[in-house]
């Protein structure tokens, strides 16, 4: 009688690697994302909790800051009313021209021997000067003046036109300039 | 049972890997149960914070303006302000600059039209620059005739917007002498009124401080002269205010 072994031990399936690795990461993948919701838990309540706290107390000081303003509205009137005020006076002065400037400069054709019998200033800047000259030396005098005048930039487009000569010697001089814009103020 | 019997082993060697996965599941829940709603809580929080941070500060400067403040003198100012640009057309107190003017300078204001001839030179200019200038007031035509020295008109023209009266706008000056030998002037000008906007806006709105040219002119009004009235003038000014309205 010849001897009949049986092999009882099922021979094993092998895992898929998949599975596997499954077994073997999915323990510590869930035991990191566990700690790491807990830490950022954690932090946002504290977070809320601290910024809350700042909150209340800025609240607070800004409804005692409001309180003290509002008990303050006569002064607060006051001041908002004279700023407007003022911004508009000076936004009105910024635009003004009253010639004060060009008028004291002119007045240098009103000194012996050249007379200002007349001027037409505009703020558009257009300046009509009638100058009556004593003699050819006070137009020369005139010429002077001028010549300095426009290398000082202080006219533009000089024309001196309608010279006229009268019985009596006297020159009667038309004068056309462009004073700078600093001059109209 | 057989079934069972063939899944039980599976389940024991597996059980740890299943409930890892089951707790990644339960912490994902979690996440956008809790965790999501409260970042999106600490985003808000913190934009509220720095709003009212924000909203602190302005009441703060806003505070350290009005504290200052003395209301008297600021009634006084205002009240000066007011008389430099008044809300309607005023045409007694720009009777009395030109008046204060005539004493201060001794040049005569002759004539004062308050509307411009339609044939004037450059009356449409005019116009268009008065327009321009409307944005910051309403424009009255004052047109003025003077006679004096030549001083004494420079003298007025100087004179004008000292801020102790009424502005003007001078858009063109005519200077002529005439036959007696006398110094004429004409001036076309404008000058203003204003509707102050009298809303003061919410508590917390912000107070802007003075810069460099409010300043000068806050110091340039509270040096000038007050323009002093006589008798009959203060009578005048008991009447109405706009003679033409």
């Amino acid at each position: 009688m010849s001897k009949r072994s049986i092999n009882l031990v099922l021979p094993l399936k092998p895992e898929p690697p998949l599975l596997k690795k499954m077994r073997l990461y999915l323990p510590i993948a869930s035991g990191v994302i566990t700690f790491i919701f807990v830490i950022i838990f954690i932090s946002t309540l504290i977070f809320l909790r601290i910024r809350n706290d700042q909150y209340e107390s800025m609240l607070a000081q800004s409804q005692l800051l409001e309180s003290q303003i509002t008990a303050q509205k006569e002064e607060e009137g006051l001041y908002v009313l004279t700023y407007r005020m003022l911004g508009t006076i000076e936004k009105i002065l910024s635009k003004t021209t009253t010639f004060s400037k060009l008028t004291s400069d002119i007045s240098v054709f009103n000194s012996t021997p050249l007379i200002l019998t007349g001027f037409s200033l505009s703020s558009k800047g257009d300046a009509n000067l009638t100058i009556h000259a004593d003699n050819a030396d006070a137009l020369s005098q005139l010429i002077d003046i001028l010549s300095k005048a426009d290398d000082e930039k202080k006219y533009a487009n000089i024309i001196a036109s309608n010279v006229i000569r009268n019985e009596e010697g006297l020159y009667t001089v038309t004068l056309t300039f462009k004073p700078n814009p600093d001059l109209l103020k | 049972m057989k079934k069972n019997s063939t899944m039980l082993p599976l389940f024991i060697k597996y059980e740890i890997a299943l409930a890892s996965f089951i707790i990644i599941c339960f912490v994902t829940i979690l996440t956008f149960a809790f965790l999501i709603p409260n970042v999106t809580k600490m985003d808000a929080i913190i934009r509220e914070n720095d709003a009212l941070a924000t909203k602190i500060e302005r009441l703060k400067n806003k505070e350290r303006i009005l504290s200052p403040i003395q209301p008297e003198d600021y009634k006084s100012r205002y009240t000066r302000t007011r008389s430099i640009l008044p809300g309607v057309a005023d045409y007694v107190s720009i009777l009395n600059t030109l008046n204060a003017l005539e004493r201060k300078t001794g040049a005569i204001v002759s004539t004062t039209d308050f509307k411009i001839p339609a044939d004037s030179a450059g009356a449409s200019e005019i116009s268009d620059a008065i327009q321009a200038a409307s944005s910051s007031g309403t424009p009255i035509w004052v047109m003025i005739g003077l006679s004096g020295s030549y001083e004494q008109l420079k003298g007025f023209l100087s004179a004008l917007n000292k801020l102790d009266g009424r502005l003007f706008n001078v858009y063109q000056a005519n200077y002529s002498k005439n036959d007696s030998g006398n110094d004429e002037l004409k001036l076309v000008t404008s000058t203003y009124s204003y509707k102050l906007n009298t809303d003061l806006g919410s508590v917390d709105s912000s107070l802007p401080p003075f810069d460099k040219g409010k300043k000068s002119i806050l110091s340039a009004i509270d040096t000038a002269p007050v323009i002093d009235k006589n008798d009959d003038e203060v009578s005048t000014m008991s009447g109405k205010t706009d003679l033409f309205n």
